[in-house]
């Protein structure tokens, strides 16, 4: 018996993987990325498609439903995505900054 | 005193109002040398300050009064500069403070002087700002464990070598803490002039040392020495 969820999130995996495999080879995704991605988006179809697979994780690290740890997960990654960004950002802005200066000094 | 030497760095958003009238009395002074960076301005004050000193820069866009320094302070550098003042574009500071502040520069006294509105006798200091302003003095100390009256001065002379030191990363407000962690990381010596701010209306209204800003600069802070 498959579970409408279950369409939704294997479909969601597909497109996330072949996504992932067409930026690779398009070389807009590095080897890390690619396998992180890999790693998130088949994630999301073994947590549909075999949810003890969930609880045993959950189960080993001391949480006791599946889905919480995902909800865990989750968290923590998206922290780490938006500090990463955020990273990214300040850098970004004190590179246009130098722009900015040398076209300054340039002028003169 | 030889003021050929001396280069005050001066960076203007939006100030056209007031950057003819700044930099005129400088020059009356007798100080040939004012850079003013006008930091992505969408008023006149390129123009107006164009008018009044041939040393004028443009930032295409705003990056922030920090960003606008390093920016006169690495021309002033590249023109020779001995001697480098920051000094506001709003008219806040006084012509009549800028030999106290340089001479224990030239004199080889000190690196770096840093004015302070509270050895001096501020002219109309509003209560709020004086409380944001100690409490960012007190901040100051103790994070970068330097001990000044006043940390938010951006009137400043500093010599060639500490200008060529000093690395200021932070484009905006902020710059001035960075500053003083400089001047600590680069084991500068310091010391503080009393001086007289001005608070006229005028800028009051330009200036953004309200106590939400101060908020803001105080989490940058945090922020760059956690993250440094």
């Amino acid at each position: 018996m498959i579970e409408p969820v279950q369409i939704v999130a294997g479909i969601v995996m597909l497109i996330g993987i072949m996504r992932a495999i067409l930026l690779f080879r398009s070389r807009k995704l590095t080897l890390p990325w690619f396998v992180f991605w890999v790693i998130v988006w088949g994630g999301v179809g073994i947590v549909a498609f075999l949810p003890a697979v969930s609880y045993w994780l959950a189960h080993l690290v001391g949480i006791s439903r599946g889905l919480d740890l995902l909800v865990y997960l989750s968290i923590v990654t998206l922290f780490y995505l938006v500090f990463k960004l955020f990273m990214k950002f300040e850098t970004l802005s004190r590179e246009i900054t130098s722009l900015v200066r040398e076209l300054a000094l340039r002028k003169k | 005193m030889n003021r050929d030497g001396v280069w005050i760095v001066i960076a203007a958003y939006r100030e056209e109002k007031s950057i003819g009238n700044v930099v005129a009395e400088l020059k009356k002074a007798g100080y040939p040398n004012i850079v003013v960076v006008d930091d992505g301005s969408k008023d006149r004050t390129f123009s107006m300050a164009s008018s009044v000193t041939s040393h004028t820069l443009r930032h295409v866009i705003n990056r922030g009064q920090g960003a606008a320094l390093k920016t006169g302070i690495d021309y002033a550098l590249l023109q020779g500069a001995e001697i480098i003042v920051t000094f506001d574009a709003d008219g806040q500071h006084r012509v009549e403070d800028l030999q106290a502040m340089i001479t224990p520069v030239q004199t080889g006294e000190t690196d770096i002087t840093i004015g302070s509105r509270f050895l001096g006798s501020a002219t109309n200091l509003p209560i709020l700002r004086r409380i944001v302003l100690r409490g960012g003095a007190l901040v100051t100390w103790i994070m970068y464990g330097i001990k000044l009256t006043d940390s938010h001065n951006g009137f400043r002379a500093m010599s060639r070598k500490a200008a060529e030191e000093i690395e200021l990363k932070s484009d905006r407000m902020e710059h001035a803490s960075e500053f003083i962690d400089q001047i600590k990381r680069k084991k500068l010596r310091y010391k503080e002039i009393p001086v007289i701010i001005r608070y006229t209306d005028y800028s009051k209204a330009h200036s953004s040392q309200g106590a939400f800003p101060a908020l803001r600069i105080f989490y940058k802070m945090l922020l760059h020495k956690l993250l440094r």
